[in-house]
């Protein structure tokens, strides 16, 4: 995975907030999908996702199914109650954390702090 | 293009080869492979190669994280069955059976008779749970990857209830039948456990 360090600690929030929006998918359609929303700038390995997704499945917030296609079994992962709980808390977690980083990065002039 | 299904049975068979050979986790790699060669031309054999020769570490090691987490998830459910009202219930008369067996009919009887119960329920873990420690051990490749968690603690069991079976003269009789009470009572728990588990897998992969 790119920058690593960086993305490592929102890469659960990341599979839920996809989860959240296509209800269910497979570990190689979510690789797929990351790769495609940030125009291949992020590329989550299988050794970064599918440890990530069964920790998930471990802790009750996805749910599996599996189902026959093209002549072999397909593991399907889906947000459980708890899990969709768990995906909004998260995203709000990580909006303060950018707005948070957005302001230490990139600070906007305030006169009050001007000494 | 398609993969046919003997296509999907040789990438099952290089896994496999590569040293991953728990059912659960090969299902979930032969359709990631499956899906990642299909993106590719018609020279199917050179890709599953070539896929299998760049990616075999991190799939050894993936697998491994597999087996973690699932053997995190089996004793998560261990330690709920052994919390149970019920089960609790069922230790402290299994110790309560023994103490007063101890007392009627001395300590070599209640020791043998205690440890021929522990052995009929590692004889039904191997045999009906779904954990089968021979199969875990040996012929994984008709095994969930949680049975692995089992047939550890049944291993590390084993060592030290035999110790104790063979050396009972170390122990007074309470803390005897109380520490054949417990092996009893994670056998039986590991077997509820592994049946309930089991059943959930068989369900899940249909196999």
């Amino acid at each position: 995975m790119k920058n690593s360090q960086l993305y490592k600690g929102s890469l659960n929030t990341i599979i839920m907030k996809l989860l959240e929006e296509n209800g269910r998918m497979y570990g190689y359609e979510i690789t797929q999908k990351v790769k495609l929303i940030t125009k291949g700038e992020l590329n989550i390995t299988e050794g970064a996702l599918y440890p990530a997704l069964h920790k998930l499945e471990a802790d009750g917030l996805l749910d599996v199914e599996v189902e026959k296609v093209d002549n072999r079994m397909r593991k399907y992962y889906k947000l459980t109650e708890s899990g969709e709980k768990e995906t909004v808390n998260r995203l709000n977690e990580l909006e303060e954390f950018i707005k948070n980083m957005q302001s230490l990065v990139n600070p906007l002039p305030n006169p009050d702090l001007q000494f | 293009m398609k993969l046919t299904e003997k296509q999907i049975a040789l990438i099952d068979k290089a896994l496999i080869k590569a040293g991953i050979n728990y059912i659960d986790i090969r299902i979930e790699l032969t359709d990631h492979i499956a899906v990642a060669l299909e993106q590719k031309d018609e020279r199917f054999e050179h890709h599953l190669k070539g896929y299998i020769l760049q990616h075999k570490s991190e799939l050894k090691k993936l697998n491994r994280r597999f087996i973690g987490i699932a053997m995190g998830k089996a004793y998560k459910q261990l330690f709920i069955t052994m919390l149970k009202p019920l089960f609790l219930l069922i230790t402290a008369a299994v110790f309560a059976i023994g103490y007063a067996l101890n007392t009627f009919w001395g300590r070599a009887n209640t020791i043998l008779a205690l440890f021929l119960i522990y052995m009929a329920i590692c004889c039904l873990i191997t045999s009906l749970s779904g954990a089968n420690l021979f199969d875990a051990t040996f012929n994984r490749k008709k095994q969930y990857s949680y049975s692995f968690g089992f047939s550890f603690i049944y291993v590390l069991m084993y060592c030290p209830t035999m110790y104790l079976f063979l050396h009972q003269e170390y122990c007074s009789d309470k803390w005897l039948v109380f520490c054949f009470t417990i092996v009893v009572a994670l056998s039986l728990a590991m077997y509820v456990t592994a049946k309930k588990i089991g059943k959930k897998y068989k369900l899940q992969y249909h196999v």
